[in-house]
């Protein structure tokens, strides 16, 4: 199972020392509302996860991800 | 990001061409009149076309390409509009990126493998290999012609096949096979995601193998029918009326057209360039008993003469750019031109001394209601009805109504992603009967 960390540096090109908690579609170049389901599904994909979308489209930082694959008992 | 290596516009007449070889006549990118109705808000180039072009340009430049192709599609490129591509990086870095209006619109890497499918059992036919090597000479060196045919055949599948006439192609990533079927492509569909109309290809057993995303379009947007609305309103309660509705030929404008008709009001509406969908709603009224006449408006020009001569009692400004359309610097400057300085053209064209008019400048909640991306949009609309008083202040004889609107299902909101909207009649009438109400007061 890959770190959260890996994929967001790998989904937005950005280094993985980079990614900070308070990241989100404000402070990220192009992570815009297709992107954001895009990085959905690819979280769905690598943790095995079926996310309502109501809760998946407000993922609105990087704690919220990582707080959404705690409840799913996911530490990454 | 590196200097520019290439740089081009496409147009209608390359589209075709390039129509002819991919197999992909989608109207997206052939009919400027149909695509302005897609929530991309006019015609656009075939991703393909601009992947190819990038490797092509990219290979005559002096570049190679080394291992799989991953493209990521992450705006559209608007037809005769200048596109520069950009390098970036080397080895494993390396980025290759075409940038419109300042933003990158597509991303490409070299160094990911593809997911291929086991197998793909539907095929499409590939174009002829000597047109291919004309239109793509460095790619179909470096890959073979018949190879790069079996690429431009992706454009066809998403576009044509799967998801078809609603699409919208959102990521590429293929590798070229040393050996395999060379006459077709071959496909298959892997998964489909309803949620988010998510649509997944794997392509295996041609020249060319690998995945696709695509996303489902939301359809245009059909606004209810004349004889639903006459329903909604008694037929004289506009009588006498004689409304000018700018911008009526589809959207808000239609149906406040639709209404008013069928309230007995003498309509009077505009259009820029849907000129077949004019005419289609004015149809529509006739055909149901109501009066409805058409006339062509650019508000960003002077208005036409045939327009200053009407005399309405009523203005219904509902004249837009694409709202949701890319961001680009212009786009304050964009939304000012329509909403504010067309507003206040048009108003001072028809203003004569004996004439008494009401004007409803349908504004949005987004003014009080900020939302994210739309500031401009916000600002725009906030100008616009400070503008329509300060007209009002000036002319004892104009009755300002300024309305901030809920979003309301139109081509202008459709998403991929579903955002609530409401119906537009029932946002409109209680509006449109302020205005008849403000008019009889004159």
């Amino acid at each position: 199972m890959r770190q959260l960390n890996d994929i967001l540096a790998d989904f937005f090109d950005l280094d993985p020392a980079a990614i900070a908690e308070d990241m989100g579609p404000d402070s990220v170049e192009g992570w815009d509302s297709v992107k954001h389901v895009q990085l959905v599904l690819a979280l769905e994909g690598e943790y095995g996860l079926t996310l309502p979308v109501e809760q998946a489209m407000n993922l609105l930082t990087v704690a919220d991800i990582r707080a959404m694959l705690a409840q799913h008992g996911i530490s990454a | 990001m590196g200097e520019p290596f290439a740089r081009r516009v496409f147009t209608l007449a390359d589209q075709r061409r390039f129509a002819a070889l991919s197999g992909d006549t989608n109207p997206v990118h052939l009919d400027p009149a149909y695509a302005r109705r897609t929530l991309f808000g006019g015609a656009i180039v075939h991703g393909m076309h601009t992947l190819s072009w990038l490797l092509d340009a990219w290979l005559g430049a002096g570049g190679d390409v080394t291992g799989p192709v991953t493209a990521e599609f992450i705006g559209p490129v608007y037809l005769d509009e200048p596109v520069e591509v950009r390098s970036d990086g080397e080895g494993e870095r390396l980025r290759l990126r075409v940038v419109a209006a300042g933003v990158p619109v597509l991303t490409v890497r070299f160094d990911r493998q593809p997911t291929v499918p086991a197998a793909a059992d539907r095929t499409v036919p590939v174009a002829d290999a000597a047109a291919v090597a004309v239109a793509f000479p460095h790619l179909a060196r470096r890959f073979g012609a018949p190879a790069v045919a079996q690429v431009l055949a992706v454009s066809r599948v998403v576009g044509m096949d799967d998801p078809g006439a609603n699409s919208i192609l959102s990521a590429v990533s293929l590798r070229f096979e040393p050996a395999g079927d060379p006459l077709a492509l071959h496909w298959t569909r892997v998964r489909h995601d309803p949620r988010y109309a998510v649509v997944d290809l794997g392509f295996a057993g041609g020249l060319v193998c690998g995945a696709v995303r695509a996303l489902e379009r939301p359809a245009p947007v059909a606004q209810p029918g004349y004889a639903a609305l006459q329903a909604m309103v008694q037929p004289d309660e506009f009588a006498g009326a004689r409304p000018l509705i700018v911008g009526g030929s589809r959207g808000l404008g239609e149906v406040a057209a639709k209404l008013l008709a069928a309230g007995g009001a003498e309509v009077w509406l505009t259009y820029r360039n849907g000129v077949a969908e004019a005419e289609r709603v004015a149809a529509e009224i006739e055909a149901g008993g109501g009066c409805c006449s058409i006339v062509p408006c650019d508000v960003t020009g002077p208005p036409p003469l045939e327009l200053v001569a009407l005399m309405p009692d009523e203005i219904h400004y509902f004249a837009t750019p694409p709202i949701f359309a890319r961001r680009t610097a212009d786009q304050a400057a964009r939304f000012h031109a329509v909403y504010v300085d067309g507003l206040v053209r048009l108003v001072r064209a028809i203003a004569r001394p004996n004439v008494r008019f009401v004007v409803f400048n349908p504004s949005s909640e987004a003014v009080e209601k900020p939302v994210r991306g739309m500031e401009d949009y916000a600002a725009a609309k906030a100008a616009s009805e400070q503008a329509l008083l300060d007209l009002a202040a000036g002319n004892p004889n104009l009755r300002a109504l300024n309305a901030r609107l809920p979003r309301v299902a139109t081509d202008q909101t459709a998403t991929i992603v579903p955002v609530a909207a409401d119906a537009a009649a029932d946002v409109l009438l209680p509006l449109l009967r302020r205005v008849a109400a403000a008019r009889r007061t004159l």
